[in-house]
């Protein structure tokens, strides 16, 4: 109280701060002028209600689970394009090498090849020479390593680019 | 007088904290109106001043860390609280605020309102414009010393300057409002509408 006292005396009486007593009580009775009552009711209620309401908060977990983030429309929108394009992806990873009528396209493209060779086409080969001279329709397949390896019911996957003939009279001997 | 009333503001505090609604009760009602009205004279507005008491109170209890009452009194951390959310307020839209100001003091004129409250309502208008004039750093000082009587010392510690600081600001702010108001103070308290009267 005392300090109080010195710095308003130190203040009122020090010829920097004011000109003349009467002209600063002048200012403050002017000052004075302009009286603020007390506070409104409606913000008690609103202060009495924003205590309550932060005393009886939900757990984090509570709040959490009832939690919604506005997102606009275009950013949704997007996303959802997004998610839908990766989950095409995905389906088609799972799902390669749909065979096309032109077998060599299937073939140069690394993907597989079901050949819908029969038995008796599937068996021709150097191994065999007593059908060398037997008009076969056979696909065989040369890799870039030169090997020659003949498709049958099961599916080759090949690694390079091969050299495809398909019909035909094949002869090994010449071939080579 | 109840128990509670006795109660220092920290006890308020701490039980408040834990829940006792009596306990804040009692704090608000012993500090709401200086902070209150050191938010309306700051601003010239009641509902922001409302808003910054509501968030003064609040964050209390929200960021009780905040508040150390070795260092300051609850009041002087409610004043620079209200102080921060104001200044905050003066840089996010010093234009609107300034707008509001102005809105507000339009005098309400009926017909049958005896003269005298006319002439005071005008005398307050001007002394609102003539703080609205001032920058928020003066104003301060000078709300916190002239209306809330506050020392030197104790304002000191609620702006975050020094004592030398406030009394520079309080001189010129002072400075300032005796150049806004001069025609009040050297010629009496006569206001434009007494002095047009006389004129006509």
């Amino acid at each position: 109280m005392q300090d109080e006292q010195n710095d308003k005396g130190d203040l009122l009486g020090s010829d920097s701060i004011r000109s003349t007593g009467d002209e600063d009580e002048r200012l403050r009775s002017l000052l004075r002028t302009w009286q603020v009552f007390g506070t409104p009711s409606s913000l008690d209620t609103r202060v009495i209600t924003a205590y309550r309401r932060r005393l009886h908060r939900p757990p984090i977990w509570q709040r959490m689970l009832t939690a919604t983030i506005p997102v606009p429309a275009p950013v949704a929108l997007v996303f959802m394009m997004l998610l839908l394009a990766s989950a095409l992806l995905a389906i088609r990873e799972q799902h390669p090498a749909v065979l096309h009528s032109d077998p060599a396209a299937a073939i140069t493209n690394g993907g597989s090849l079901k050949a819908p060779a029969t038995e008796d086409h599937a068996t021709a080969g150097p191994t065999h020479p007593q059908m060398q001279k037997k008009q076969i329709y056979v696909v065989f397949l040369q890799t870039d390593q030169g090997t020659i390896q003949a498709l049958t019911e099961s599916d080759y996957r090949l690694n390079s680019s091969p050299k495809i003939y398909v019909g035909g009279h094949f002869n090994p001997s010449t071939e080579r | 007088m109840d128990a509670i009333d006795q109660d220092a503001d920290e006890i308020l505090l701490e039980r408040a904290r834990c829940g006792d609604e009596t306990a804040f009760l009692r704090l608000y009602e012993r500090h709401k109106d200086p902070t209150f009205r050191f938010a309306y004279r700051m601003l010239g507005s009641q509902e922001p001043a409302e808003d910054i008491t509501q968030d003064c109170f609040l964050s209390l209890i929200h960021h009780p860390e905040r508040f150390d009452p070795t260092r300051a009194s609850l009041q002087t951390y409610l004043y620079a609280a209200a102080r921060n959310l104001a200044l905050k307020r003066f840089r996010r839209s010093e234009k609107e605020v300034a707008g509001q100001v102005l809105a507000d003091t339009e005098p309400s004129v009926a017909a049958d309102e005896p003269l005298r409250r006319l002439l005071a309502a005008e005398l307050t208008d001007e002394v609102r414009n003539a703080l609205a004039q001032m920058s928020p750093l003066q104003r301060e000082v000078v709300v916190l010393f002239e209306y809330e009587e506050q020392s030197l010392t104790e304002i000191a510690a609620i702006v975050a300057a020094d004592v030398g600081t406030v009394k520079s600001r309080l001189y010129r702010g002072r400075e300032s409002l005796r150049r806004e108001l001069a025609r009040y103070l050297n010629g009496g308290m006569s206001t434009r509408r007494e002095k047009a009267n006389h004129a006509g």
